[in-house]
């Protein structure tokens, strides 16, 4: 058994690391895809800092958000279904999430029988009860809550470790793009809607979407508006969470950007270097903040999608 | 006709201001939102503190979906801001012979 353990803790952590960080692909003015220039010490080659026009700092920070193709797998010599399998930087953080979440769910399981536990481990434990009892079985009750349990708890420790990784520094947040939240939150579509039609018919489910005692002529709008009710949804879950993870950054990176707009709208003079004390002030705050927030929409996501389930096994009227 | 409004719609830069206004607007409601919540349950637990911890649950978790509607705002401010680009290299990958480059 705790062989297994280590061979899983090791090929979690470093298949990741195999991801090799090719120069990025950059737009010229003309309208082509380049590869950007690789300078003397291996990485991308920057314009100087006194070259750049004034927006251009922000440019600089804004791309951190954006993710980027790390390497392309080479499954079929078609080079469009290639790109499908492209392997970002945000892939690389999600996997890095996983790794995390099995090391430490390994260590949590281990400790049930074991005589003693260090107190990070008892500390998760505790956290998954508590998700488990006030965040599900409050909301659905113990049966069926013992039905979906296991998704939403994963669900929670998959977004806050992942958006937590995005909080180091050089990290990228991989909730930070719609293309990752949309399909968590299509997932909560489809285990509300599925769900649904499981517990009460595949047709019924639909009708119980309208209100009773309805007027005949009101029934057409209500249903749209039903539809669109339930769509609406899933669209929030994705978009607050991508927004909250992209905004954060932003700031960040549009804080310490502005150290360096000031030093060349002032030529680095000395108040160029007092202001940079402040900028980095403000960035830590916002860090600070960050890191709260990036649990808290975890656990936000996760909530809103156990009451949506809730509320789909079991309508109001 | 319709085109030429267009293009002079888009390359004015009323895109930005409009992105600008939508950040503003969306950040004056949350915090309006936000203040509010936060008023309740100061007032909430001043009156009855053994239900203290509840109620900073309660506050947390609307706060949060409060912020996450104003972020809709800063959203849609992105898009209007970012979006010319965005769609001029989606026109380039998609059809070369429909883009039209200013």
């Amino acid at each position: 058994m705790s062989i297994l353990r280590t061979i899983t803790l090791i090929l979690s952590l470093v298949l990741p690391i195999a991801a090799q960080e090719r120069p990025a692909k950059v737009a010229t003015p003309t309208g082509q895809e380049v590869e950007a220039e690789v300078g003397s010490d291996g990485h991308e080659a920057v314009k100087p800092m006194m070259d750049m026009g004034n927006s251009e700092f922000f440019i600089r920070q804004f791309e951190h958000v954006a993710p980027h193709p790390l390497f392309e797998v080479e499954l079929s010599p078609d080079p469009d279904v290639n790109r499908l399998f492209t392997f970002y930087d945000v892939n690389k953080f999600q996997v890095y999430a996983l790794g995390l979440m099995l090391v430490v769910f390994m260590l949590v399981l281990g400790s049930f029988n074991a005589a003693k536990t260090p107190w990070i481990v008892r500390v998760f434990r505790g956290w998954c009860l508590w998700l488990r009892d006030e965040g599900i079985y409050s909301v659905m009750g113990e049966e069926e809550g013992k039905i979906y349990a296991p998704y939403f708890i994963y669900l929670f420790f998959f977004l806050a470790f992942g958006n937590l990784l995005g909080m180091i520094p050089g990290g990228v947040s991989m909730s930070a793009t719609v293309f990752v939240t949309g399909p968590l939150a299509l997932v909560t579509l489809v285990m509300m809607v599925g769900g649904g039609m499981l517990k009460q018919g595949p047709g019924k489910y639909w009708l119980t979407l309208l209100p009773e005692g309805l007027p005949i002529w009101l029934l057409p709008p209500m249903a749209v508006l039903e539809l669109v009710a339930l769509i609406v949804k899933p669209f929030a879950l994705t978009i607050r969470l991508f927004a909250n993870m992209m905004a954060g950054h932003l700031v960040i990176g549009s804080f310490i950007g502005m150290i360096f707009l000031f030093a060349k709208m002032m030529d680095m003079g000395w108040l160029s270097w007092a202001t940079t004390a402040p900028s980095v002030g403000m960035a830590v705050f916002i860090y600070i903040i960050e890191s709260f927030v990036a649990l808290l929409q975890a656990y936000i996501f996760t909530y809103l999608s156990v009451i949506f389930v809730q509320l789909s096994l079991h309508p109001a009227h | 006709m319709l085109s030429m409004f267009a293009e002079t719609v888009g390359t004015s830069g009323i895109a930005g201001v409009g992105a600008g206004l939508a950040a503003g607007l969306a950040v004056v409601g949350a915090g309006i939102g936000i203040g509010r919540i936060g008023a309740a349950a100061g007032e909430a637990m001043a009156r009855q503190p053994e239900m203290a911890d509840t109620i900073k649950g309660f506050a947390l978790l609307f706060a949060a979906l409060v912020e996450g509607v104003a972020f809709f705002g800063i959203v849609v401010g992105l898009i209007m801001a970012l979006g010319q680009d965005v769609t001029e290299q989606m026109f380039r990958e998609i059809n070369p012979d429909l883009f039209i480059p200013k």
